[in-house]
C-alpha cells in the first residue's frame, strides 16, 4: 500500500470565524457544505464551506445570544437548526430570518444539546444535572424533564438510545421510548474526568474521551461478552524533556460511512482512528491551537476543525486569542478515512 | 377452677419471646395481668411496679421481727418474677434481689437446711452466675442445703450437664452418706444416674478434678490467717487432691505479664478479720463484686496524665489569604511516573477541574471554568431576565426626548441583515444594579454599541494597524447609531463629529463599528429603543450630575453630558486634562473604551483640583483662612458633615501653614452628597477625583496633608533596593546593604524626615515599611541628654512616635489619608476611634505617595491566629469573644457614622494589647473599657477601599469591579449591589477564622418560597457543641444576613447597628460572667500579648 501524505494541500482555513473561543462545530447531516459553529463570543455562525469567493467558504448567517453559545445541532432538515448555553437557555434558530426562539430554559447553562431523528426530539443536557426533551414543533416544546446524578457534560444520541456522560465519570445509558428510568448506569472506564461523548453511526456503542488523553470505546448491549469487547487507549500525548505531557481529548467524531473517528486534542492534533481494528489511521499535522471541535459532513469528505485557545491547552486563563481561533476543512482523500480491515 | 375467667393466650402470644421461661413455669394467668398493662398505658404501670417495689422494701425492713423473714422474701421474688415476665431488667432489679437475699440468710442456721432456701440460691446460680459451680462449692463450705437432697440432685445434675459424671457421681455418694433430705427421692435419682452411667460409660479423658474443691491448707493460712480450714467437705478429704501439685524449686522472675488483678486499694497488712471457724468462705460477694477486675475504678483526675501521641501533630498555618486565581503564571499539573514508563504530566490544570477551594469536592469542566474566569459562570440568567422584562415596561424617555430625526451616514458591514439587529438576548439588558466594571457588564455596554455587529472588533485586528487609532478612522465615516440617537439635543448629526473629535474624547469612545441602516431612520430607532439604551440613556443622565455646574467653564462643551453613552466612571471624568485620555489610546484592548483607568487619575487629583480652581475663578481664599465662628464648615467637618463639625471645633492645627498647599477655596457650599450616583463602583478612580475636587474643605486643608503637584519624587526603587537587601541579610546571605533611606519632606514645622527601617509588608497596592521618625528620635536623644525639658519635648514630638509605619503608594492616592482622617474626626469622643489607625501625615508627589500612619508591633489578628494554631489548634472561645466585640464595637460606630471599611480582614486587623502594668489592669473584663481593658483591642488598618457614605445618596449602591472569591461578600460574589454588607461579613470571616482557625465558607440557602426569596447565608462549618451556641449563631446570622435583619433593626436601613449592637451587648454579658473561665481572660491576653511581641 502506498504511504500517502496527506499534506496541506488538502486542508483548507475557512476566511470567516467567530471572534471568540469556538464550543462546537458541526456538519449538516442534511447538506455536504453547510456547517455551523457556536462560539464564545455569544454568536452560533451558519457557513457554508464552499461558498463565496473562490469556493473558499462564506458565512451565511449569524445568530445573536446572550451568552456565550456552548453547544449547537441541526434538526430534521437545514432549516433547523438549534443552540444552547451560558444562559440557561435552549434555542431554536431559524437560518432564514436569523431569529431566535427560546424553546426552554434549564435552571443553569446547558452545555450540550443533539438531535434525535427517531423521535424528533432536541435534547439538551445542563451543568443544572437536568436532561430536557423538546419538541420543537409543539407549542409546549418540553416534553421531558430527567434529573441526573450530576452536571451533565456532553451527551449523544443514535437510534433510540441516549448517551449522557456526566461530572463524577458517570455515564448513563436511556432509552428514549422510556425515559423514566436510565437503561444503564455506568462509570466511564477512564479516569479522569469525560470530556466528550459521541455514539457510533451503527448505533451500537459509543466512543469517550477524558481530559487525560485518553479515549474509550465502549458498546451498549449489556451483555458479558460485549462488555469484554470494550477498550480505552491513550492519545493526544507528547513528549516534552523527557516526559509525556498529556492533553484533554475535546472532540470526536465518527466518519458517517466507514465508522472509524477523528479525536481532537488540546495538543492542537487531530487524530483518525479504527475502532475495530484498534488502529490509529492517521495523525494530521498539528494546528496552530487546541483543538476545540471536530466533524465530518454527512458523506465523510471533508472534515472540519475548529481551534482556539484556552483551558483544554493548559491555559491559566480563560482568555482564548482571538488568532487562535480558526475554522479548517479538511478534504478527505479517496479512502482516507477507511478502516484497516475495510 | 370453673370461676376463673379464662385467659386469653393472644395476650401471651404477641409476648412469647419477651418471657423469660422458668422452670417450674409460669401461670398464665399471672403473664396476662403482668402483661395487659404493658399495652395499656406503661407508664401507669411503671409506677404502680414502683409503688409495689417500695411496700416490698418497707415489709423487708420489719422483716427481722417476723418468724419467717424469708417468706417476705419469698414473696417480693416470687411477685418480681411474675411481674416482670421477660426476666432480669434493671427495672425489676431481680438479681440484686436474689443477691441480698441469699446474703441475708447466709449465716442464719434457721434457714440453713430450708428447701426454699436453698432454691434461692440455686435460682441465683442458674439464671445469673457465671460459674454455678463455684456457687455450689460455696454453699457446700458454707453448710447451707447440705442435708437437703436438693442440693445434691441440682449439683449433680448441673455437673452431669457440664460433661463431668464421673463427678456428679461423686456428689450423689456424699449426699447419701450426708442422709440428704429426703433420702429416698435422692437415692432414686442417684439410682437413675447409676443406669445412664452404664448405658454410657464415661471415657478417660474426662475431668478428674474434686466436684468439691478441698480447701488448702496453705491458702487457707494465707487468706484466713491461722484459722484451720476445715471445710464441710471434710468426706472428700480421703482423696489426693489432684490440685495439689508440686510447687517449681525456685520461681523464675520474668517480665511483667499480664498483671493479675488485685486489690490494689486494701494496705499491705490489713489482714480480713479471722472469720468464724466454720467458713473458710464467708462470703461470695455479689457478681458484680466477682467481676470487679473487669470495671476500671473510678479515680480522681487530678495528676493523671492522658497518654497522647508524643508528637504534636504539625499544624498547618493560616496563610494570608491570596486569590489564586491570579497566580496561575504556570499551570499546575498533576505528574504521574509510573515505574518503567515515561513519567506524565498532563496538561489540563487539574487544581483548576477538581477543585479543593471553593465547593469542596466539585469538579468543573473547561467550559465551567472559562466561564467563571469570564465572571459569567455564577448569573442568575433568569433573574437577568425578569430584569430585562421590566424594563421593557418602562417609558422609553431617552428617545421621546429626541427632537429630530436622527441621520445616519455610513454603513460599515458588508451586508446587514436585519435579523440580526434584533435585541431579543435575554440577560443583555442587566438590572439597573449592574456594574459597568465587570466583564459581563463590559461586555454588556459593548454589545450595545457593537449590537448590529457583522464583524467583532477582534476580527479585524490582523495587519490593521490603524484600526486601534480611532482618529484615524474617525474622519466623520461612522460614528455610533447608539450615540446619535441618545444625543437628542442635536439635531444634525455632523455636528457631533466636531464635538466629539474637538475634545478628542474619542479616543476612548467606543470603537464604531456598529452598523447602522442606511437610511432607515425607523429602524434604527427602534432597534435601539431597547432597554439597554434606556439604561445607559438614565445612567447618563444620573452620571452627568459629575459636571460641576457651578463650574461651566470647565465641563466643555456642556452638551456633552449627554453625548457620553459609555459610562463615565470609566472614561476620565471631565475635568481630566485631555492628553491624559490621549495617553490612554495605546491602551486600547479589546474594550478600548471600556479599559478600566486604573492608576493614572488616582494621581490627578491636585491637578484637577487646581486647574478646575483656576478655570473656574472661584474665589480663592489665599493661603491662610479666616476662621470665625460660622465659618467652622469650611474646615475639616465642612460640608457635607455639619453634623461632626459642629460637635467639634476645628483643630488648631489646621491653621498652620501648609508650605505645600498653594491655594486654598471657599467654594460655595454644596449640600448633600458630592457623587448623585444611585449604583458606583466605590474605589473608581474617576470618582474619587471628582470627590477630592469637591471636598469642603479640599483635602489641602487636612492637618498633614502634603501636596507636590508637580514634584516627582522617585524615591520608591532606592527604597526598594534597600528593603531588598535587608531582607537579605536577615535572610543570611552576605551583600552589601546600601545606606538606609532618608525620607525628608517640607512641611510647616521645619520638614520632617523619616529612616527607612524595613518592610513591614508588602500589601494588596502599597508596600509598608518601618520607618524611624527622626524627629522622635532626635527628640528623645536629646531629653535622654538633659539638652530639653520634658515639656520641651512634648512640643517637639506632638504625640508622634519613634516608630511609624510608611505605606508608600505608588501611584499616590489619598483617599486612605482621607478616610482615616474622616473616621478620627467623626469618632472623636467614641471608645472606637482607638480601634482606627492614626494617620499622621500625607505627602502626595506626582508619582508616588507617602502615608504616615501610626505602628503597632504586635502583627494582626491572622498572626494571633497562627499563633493559637501552633499552640493548642484554635482560639480560645473567650478569646475570640472579647476580640468579635472589639470589632463588633469598632464597625458599629465606623457604620454609624457612615463609614464603611470595605476590606476588613484578619490581616487588615492589627492587635492592640498596649502595654500595661498588671495592677491597673482588674482581671475581670469590664464592659466600659474601664480597669485597662480598653487598652487592649484591636486596630484596623488599610483604609484603602472605604468609602464615605456621606458623599453619596443615601440609597447608593456599591458594585465591586475586583475578582471575588469566598473571602468577599456574597452580594459581591454574586454581583449584586452592596454597601454595608461588606464589612458585616469581613468581620464574620475574622471571627469565623478565629473561632475555627480557617478561612470561612458559607452556603445559601435559598427560603422555599415561589419566588426563590432572600438567600439565606449559613456557615459550612459546624460549631464545637461546647461553644456559646446561640450567640455564635446569631452572630453569624446578623452578620451574614444584614438585610434579613433591616427589618427588625431600629433604623430600618442598612447599616443594622442597633442589631449589632444587640448581639455585642449579648457577648459583653457573657464574656463579663464568663472571663474568669479557664486560665481567665486577662491571662490568655496575657499569654498571646507575650507570645505576638516575641514573634516580632
Amino acid at each position: 500500500m502506498l504511504n500517502i501524505i496527506y499534506s496541506a494541500t488538502n486542508q483548507r482555513e475557512l476566511p470567516c470565524r467567530p471572534s471568540d473561543a469556538i464550543s462546537s462545530l458541526t456538519f449538516s447531516p442534511h447538506s455536504p457544505t453547510r456547517l455551523l459553529v457556536s462560539s464564545w463570543d455569544k454568536y452560533v455562525y451558519l457557513y457554508d464551506t464552499h461558498s463565496g469567493v473562490d469556493q473558499a467558504g462564506s458565512e451565511l448567517t449569524r445568530f445573536a445570544h446572550a451568552a456565550p453559545v456552548l453547544d449547537c445541532c441541526f434538526g430534521e432538515g437545514d432549516g433547523e437548526v438549534f443552540s444552547a448555553g451560558l444562559d440557561w437557555t435552549v434555542n431554536q434558530l431559524d437560518p432564514e430570518t436569523g431569529k431566535v426562539k427560546t424553546l426552554g430554559t434549564h435552571e443553569n447553562s446547558v452545555k450540550a444539546i443533539c438531535y434525535n431523528s427517531e423521535t424528533k426530539s432536541i435534547i439538551s443536557g445542563s451543568w443544572d444535572t437536568f436532561v430536557h426533551l423538546y419538541d420543537p414543533r409543539s407549542s409546549t416544546p418540553l416534553t421531558t424533564k430527567q434529573q441526573q446524578p450530576h452536571k451533565i457534560y456532553s451527551i449523544s444520541t443514535i437510534g433510540h438510545t441516549l448517551v449522557i456522560a456526566m461530572a463524577q465519570r458517570s455515564i448513563h445509558l436511556y432509552d428514549l421510548r422510556n425515559m423514566s428510568e436510565p437503561w444503564q448506569r455506568r462509570e466511564s472506564s477512564l479516569k479522569f474526568q469525560t470530556r466528550t461523548v459521541e455514539c457510533m453511526p451503527n448505533g451500537l456503542g459509543y466512543a469517550s474521551s477524558s481530559i487525560e488523553g485518553r479515549v474509550a470505546v465502549e458498546f451498549f448491549d449489556p451483555s458479558e461478552e460485549s462488555q469484554a469487547r470494550k477498550y480505552a487507549f491513550k492519545c493526544h500525548r507528547q513528549v516534552e524533556g523527557g516526559m509525556d505531557l498529556v492533553y484533554p481529548v475535546n472532540s470526536l467524531a465518527f466518519h458517517p460511512v466507514y465508522g472509524t473517528f477523528a479525536s481532537g486534542g488540546g495538543d492542537g492534533v487531530v487524530s483518525l482512528w479504527d475502532g475495530m481494528a484498534k488502529r490509529r489511521l492517521r495523525q494530521y499535522q498539528k494546528f496552530g491551537a487546541n483543538v476545540a471541535s471536530v466533524s465530518f459532513n454527512k458523506d465523510g469528505k471533508y472534515l472540519a476543525v475548529g481551534t482556539s485557545g484556552g483551558f483544554e491547552d493548559g491555559r491559566p486563563d480563560g482568555e482564548c486569542p482571538p488568532e487562535t481561533v480558526k475554522v479548517f476543512i479538511r478534504e478527505m482523500a479517496e479512502g482516507e478515512g477507511k478502516g484497516k480491515g475495510q | 377452677m370453673a370461676n376463673l375467667p379464662t385467659t386469653d393466650f393472644d395476650l401471651i402470644e404477641g409476648h412469647k419471646e419477651n418471657i423469660q421461661p422458668i422452670r417450674s413455669g409460669r401461670s398464665a394467668r399471672a403473664l396476662v395481668a403482668s402483661l395487659s398493662p404493658l399495652s395499656a398505658n406503661p407508664h401507669a404501670a411503671r409506677s404502680e411496679h414502683c409503688a409495689r417495689q417500695a411496700e416490698f422494701e418497707e415489709e423487708l425492713k420489719i422483716a427481722a421481727e417476723l418468724d419467717d423473714p424469708l417468706e417476705v422474701w419469698l414473696r417480693y421474688i416470687n411477685w418480681t418474677v411474675e411481674t416482670f415476665p421477660s426476666g432480669h431488667s434493671a427495672e425489676a432489679g431481680l438479681l440484686q434481689l436474689l443477691e441480698r437475699a441469699t446474703k441475708e440468710f447466709a449465716h442464719d442456721s434457721q434457714y440453713k437446711n430450708d428447701p426454699r432456701y436453698l432454691r434461692l440460691w440455686i435460682q441465683y446460680a442458674q439464671d445469673f452466675t457465671d460459674s454455678p459451680t463455684e456457687i455450689f462449692a460455696y454453699l457446700s463450705r458454707n453448710d447451707i442445703g447440705q442435708r437437703l437432697a436438693l442440693f445434691y440432685e441440682e449439683y449433680a445434675a448441673l455437673l452431669e450437664s457440664l460433661g463431668r459424671r464421673t463427678k456428679a457421681g461423686e456428689i450423689y455418694r456424699s449426699g447419701l452418706d450426708n442422709n440428704a433430705n429426703p433420702l429416698k427421692r435422692l437415692q432414686r435419682k442417684y439410682g437413675e444416674y447409676l443406669q445412664r452411667i452404664e448405658a454410657n460409660p464415661p471415657g478417660p479423658d474426662e475431668p478428674s478434678s474434686p466436684a468439691l474443691p478441698a480447701v488448702r491448707p496453705a491458702l487457707a493460712a494465707k487468706a484466713f490467717g491461722s484459722s484451720a480450714a476445715s471445710g464441710g467437705l471434710g468426706q472428700l478429704d480421703g482423696e489426693s487432691d489432684p490440685q495439689r501439685q508440686p510447687q517449681p524449686a525456685t520461681a523464675k522472675p520474668t517480665k511483667q505479664k499480664m498483671a493479675i488483678f488485685s486489690d490494689a486499694d486494701q494496705p499491705p497488712g490489713d489482714k480480713p478479720a479471722p472469720v468464724r471457724v466454720t467458713a473458710g468462705w464467708d462470703n461470695i460477694g455479689s457478681l458484680e463484686h466477682r467481676k470487679k477486675e473487669n470495671a476500671q475504678e473510678a479515680r480522681p483526675w487530678a495528676g493523671e496524665i492522658l497518654k497522647q501521641q508524643t508528637k504534636a501533630p504539625q499544624t498547618e498555618r493560616l496563610m494570608v489569604f491570596r486569590d489564586s486565581s491570579k497566580m496561575h503564571d504556570t499551570p499546575s499539573s498533576l505528574s504521574i511516573s509510573a515505574p518503567g514508563k515515561r513519567p506524565e504530566r498532563i496538561a489540563a490544570n487539574l487544581e483548576l477541574v477538581y477543585s479543593q477551594e471553593e465547593d469542596e469536592h466539585d469538579e468543573f469542566c473547561f467550559e465551567e471554568l472559562r466561564a467563571k474566569s469570564r465572571g459569567l459562570y455564577c448569573i442568575d440568567w433568569k433573574a437577568q431576565r425578569e430584569a430585562e422584562k421590566a424594563h421593557y415596561s418602562q417609558p422609553r424617555q431617552p428617545l421621546e426626548g429626541s427632537r429630530a430625526p436622527i441621520k445616519i451616514k455610513t454603513v460599515l458591514s458588508p451586508s446587514p441583515k436585519k435579523g440580526k439587529l434584533r435585541r431579543k438576548g435575554p440577560g443583555r439588558a442587566a438590572s439597573p444594579t449592574m456594574t459597568f466594571h465587570t466583564k459581563a457588564a463590559t461586555d454588556m455596554i459593548y454589545d450595545i454599541f457593537n449590537q448590529p455587529l457583522q464583524k467583532p472588533a477582534q476580527g479585524r485586528e490582523s495587519g490593521d494597524s490603524d484600526e486601534s487609532d480611532f482618529a484615524d478612522d474617525s474622519e466623520g465615516d461612522y460614528t455610533t447609531s447608539s450615540m446619535e440617537s441618545l444625543r437628542g439635543e442635536d439635531d444634525d448629526a455632523e455636528s457631533v463629529h466636531s464635538d466629539w473629535s474637538d475634545f478628542n474624547l474619542a479616543k476612548t469612545m467606543p470603537k464604531p463599528d456598529g452598523t447602522q441602516n442606511e437610511g432607515d431612520e425607523d429602524e434604527a430607532a427602534d432597534t435601539f429603543a431597547g432597554p439597554d439604551l434606556a439604561i445607559a440613556a438614565n445612567k447618563m443622565q444620573k452620571l452627568s450630575i459629575f459636571i460641576d455646574e457651578r463650574e461651566p467653564s470647565k465641563s466643555k462643551p456642556p452638551s456633552r453630558r449627554l453625548h457620553i453613552p459609555g459610562p463615565p466612571e470609566d472614561f476620565n471624568p471631565p475635568t481630566l486634562p485631555y492628553h491624559q485620555a490621549k495617553d490612554q489610546s495605546h491602551m486600547q484592548s479589546r474594550l478600548p473604551y471600556m479599559t478600566p483607568i486604573v492608576e493614572r487619575t488616582e494621581s490627578l487629583p491636585a491637578t484637577i483640583a487646581r486647574k478646575a480652581l483656576q478655570a473656574a475663578k472661584t474665589p480663592s481664599r489665599g493661603p491662610m483662612p479666616v476662621i470665625d465662628d460660622d465659618d467652622d464648615d469650611n474646615f475639616l467637618g465642612g460640608s457635607p458633615f455639619h453634623s461632626i463639625a459642629n460637635k467639634a471645633p476645628p483643630p488648631l492645627d489646621l491653621l498652620r501653614k501648609k508650605t505645600a498647599a498653594p491655594t486654598r477655596t471657599k467654594a460655595p457650599v454644596k449640600q448633600g452628597p458630592i457623587i448623585d450616583d444611585t449604583v458606583c463602583n466605590p474605589v473608581d478612580p474617576g470618582m474619587r477625583a471628582i470627590i477630592y475636587e469637591k471636598l469642603q474643605p479640599p483635602l489641602t486643608s487636612y492637618d498633614g496633608y502634603y501636596e507636590y503637584p508637580s514634584m516627582a519624587s522617585g524615591r520608591a526603587p532606592e527604597i526598594k533596593k534597600f528593603t531588598k537587601a535587608t531582607g537579605k541579610r536577615d535572610a543570611g546571605l552576605i551583600g552589601s546593604i546600601p545606606e538606609a533611606p532618608l525620607l525628608e519632606f517640607v512641611t510647616g514645622q521645619g520638614g520632617s524626615s523619616y529612616t527607612v527601617k524595613r518592610e513591614l509588608g508588602k500589601g494588596a497596592y502599597a508596600p509598608v515599611y518601618l520607618v524611624e521618625n527622626n524627629t522622635v528620635g532626635d527628640a528623645e536623644d536629646e531629653l535622654d541628654e538633659g539638652a530639653i525639658d520634658r515639656k520641651h519635648f512634648n512640643q517637639i514630638v506632638r504625640g508622634r512616635k519613634r516608630l511609624e509605619a510608611l505605606k508608600m503608594e505608588h501611584p499616590p492616592s489619598a483617599w486612605e489619608f482621607y478616610m482615616l482622617k474622616q473616621a478620627h474626626m467623626r469618632l472623636r469622643d467614641h471608645r472606637a476611634i482607638e480601634s482606627v489607625v492614626q494617620a499622621y501625615e500625607m505627602h502626595h508627589f506626582k508619582d508616588e505617595g507617602f502615608l504616615l500612619i501610626e505602628y503597632r508591633d504586635q502583627g494582626t489578628i491572622l498572626d494571633l491566629v497562627n499563633i493559637a494554631k501552633a499552640e493548642s489548634g484554635v482560639m480560645d472561645e473567650l478569646l475570640v469573644m472579647f476580640l468579635s466585640i472589639e470589632l463588633l464595637r469598632t464597625i458599629e460606630a465606623l457604620h454609624a457614622e457612615s463609614l464603611i471599611h470595605g476590606d476588613i480582614k484578619a490581616d487588615n486587623c492589627l492587635v492592640r494589647f498596649e502595654p500595661i502594668p498588671d495592677n491597673e489592669w482588674l482581671s475581670k473584663y469590664q464592659v466600659d473599657g474601664s480597669g485597662g481593658w480598653s487598652k487592649k483591642g484591636i486596630t484596623f488598618i488599610d483604609f484603602g477601599r472605604g468609602i464615605d457614605m456621606k458623599l453619596f445618596r443615601p440609597e447608593v449602591q456599591f458594585i465591586a469591579d475586583w475578582k471575588t472569591d469566598q473571602q468577599d461578600c456574597a452580594e459581591m460574589r454574586e454581583m449584586r449591589p452592596w454597601t454595608y454588607q461588606v464589612d458585616y461579613y469581613g468581620i464574620a470571616a475574622i471571627i469565623h477564622s478565629m473561632l475555627f482557625g480557617k478561612y470561612i465558607q458559607t452556603v445559601a440557602e435559598r427560603s422555599g418560597l415561589p419566588g426563590g426569596g432572600p438567600k439565606n447565608y449559613k456557615l459550612t462549618t459546624p460549631f464545637k457543641r461546647y461553644w456559646e451556641y446561640d450567640i455564635w449563631l446569631e452572630v453569624f446570622d446578623i452578620l451574614l444576613n444584614p438585610l434579613q435583619h433591616v427589618s427588625q433593626d431600629d433604623g430600618g436601613v442598612l447599616p443594622i447597628t442597633s442589631s449589632v449592637r444587640r448581639c455585642r451587648i449579648r457577648m459583653q454579658e457573657h464574656l463579663a460572667a464568663n472571663c474568669d473561665k479557664g486560665i481567665g481572660l486577662k491571662t490568655m491576653i496575657r499569654k498571646m500579648e507575650a507570645t505576638a511581641s516575641r514573634r516580632r
